[in-house]
């Protein structure tokens, strides 16, 4: 089969431009230089943490609580706690307050039971 | 590294980070390359320019190519669509090639290179990359269709046409175009 004059002459190589002296090792540096490992230097960033703990350092110096008294080991000087606490506990106006208001509840229920005929609570029921 | 490796083989190395595998691969193929952009762009630095974008990009992704497939082709991919993002950047007026190139008036220069330079005038940007990478880079029909992302009866179709522009281009210019070669430029198969 014969073959197309116009292709052969497009098949037949044409005198190529080529690129500058040099352009190939540029092209290596450039492509070399593209796929070196990016990671850096790790930097030290002790100082971020500086404001944190000076601050933190501080609350605990003004948090801690004074040097509690050393109890001592002498059992003539330990104190009856169990009276002391109940005497406190009667005589305080909390305590004489629930009193009242338990005086009054009372009151009030019998005040309702004697007002109801039905079931009022005679002298001798009681 | 010795000097019979295939594409293939140099590929896989560039992916494990082999920068010297790279450099041969930029060895075998920058010229090409860098042909197919000149004649592309009709210029020295903007050829010189894409030619490095190519291998770049190349570089760049070289995790996305497929070893079984021919290495070759996809960098003309690769050139082929920067230079078309370079165009797009170009002014829209701008004419592709230039019709005052010397060989352009100068149709007596009949050789092969006139011939081209009259394609490029003549023909669409992609009509001239499918005659210059199957006929110049003896790119198969099946590669060139790769490149230009068609298919490859939709290519044939666009040699054919373009083979058929470009007689009748010649036919228009010239009566006897190569005196060396008694063309007949009547297609034998017509």
């Amino acid at each position: 089969m014969k073959s197309d004059p116009l292709e052969q002459l497009l098949r037949h190589p044409v005198p190529r431009e080529t690129p500058r002296p040099g352009f190939e090792t540029r092209l290596r540096a450039l492509s070399h230089h593209q796929t070196e490992p990016t990671i850096q230097p790790r930097r030290s960033r002790w100082w971020l943490a500086t404001p944190f703990a000076a601050l933190t350092l501080l609350a605990i110096l003004s948090d801690s609580p004074a040097p509690a008294p050393q109890a001592s080991a002498d059992p003539e000087k330990t104190i009856p706690v169990e009276e002391t606490d109940l005497s406190l506990v009667t005589n305080s106006p909390l305590h004489q307050e629930a009193r009242e208001l338990e005086k009054d509840a009372k009151r009030t229920a019998h005040f309702l039971f004697d007002s109801l005929p039905s079931i009022s609570i005679t002298k001798k029921d009681r | 590294m010795p000097p019979e490796q295939s594409d293939s083989d140099l590929v896989l190395a560039s992916r494990r980070g082999d920068s010297s595998a790279y450099g041969e691969l930029i060895h075998r193929y920058h010229e090409t390359i860098y042909a197919f952009l000149h004649q592309l762009t009709g210029n020295r630095e903007d050829a010189e320019d894409l030619t490095q974008d190519t291998f770049l990009h190349a570089r760049k992704k070289l995790a996305t190519f497929k070893p079984h497939l021919p290495f070759r082709p996809w960098l003309f991919t690769i050139a082929r669509r920067l230079t078309i993002a370079h165009w797009r950047r170009l002014k829209p007026t701008l004419p592709l090639f230039d019709d005052d190139h010397p060989a352009t008036k100068d149709r007596t220069t009949h050789d092969s290179a006139a011939l081209w330079t009259i394609a490029k005038n003549a023909l669409k940007r992609d009509e001239f990359t499918a005659l210059w990478l199957h006929y110049q880079e003896d790119l198969s029909i099946k590669e060139v269709a790769r490149v230009l992302r068609k298919t490859v009866t939709h290519t044939k179709v666009i040699l054919h046409r373009t083979r058929k522009k470009l007689r009748k281009e010649l036919e228009s210019t010239s009566d006897a175009w190569l005196p060396g070669h008694p063309l007949n430029l009547s297609n034998p198969a017509s």
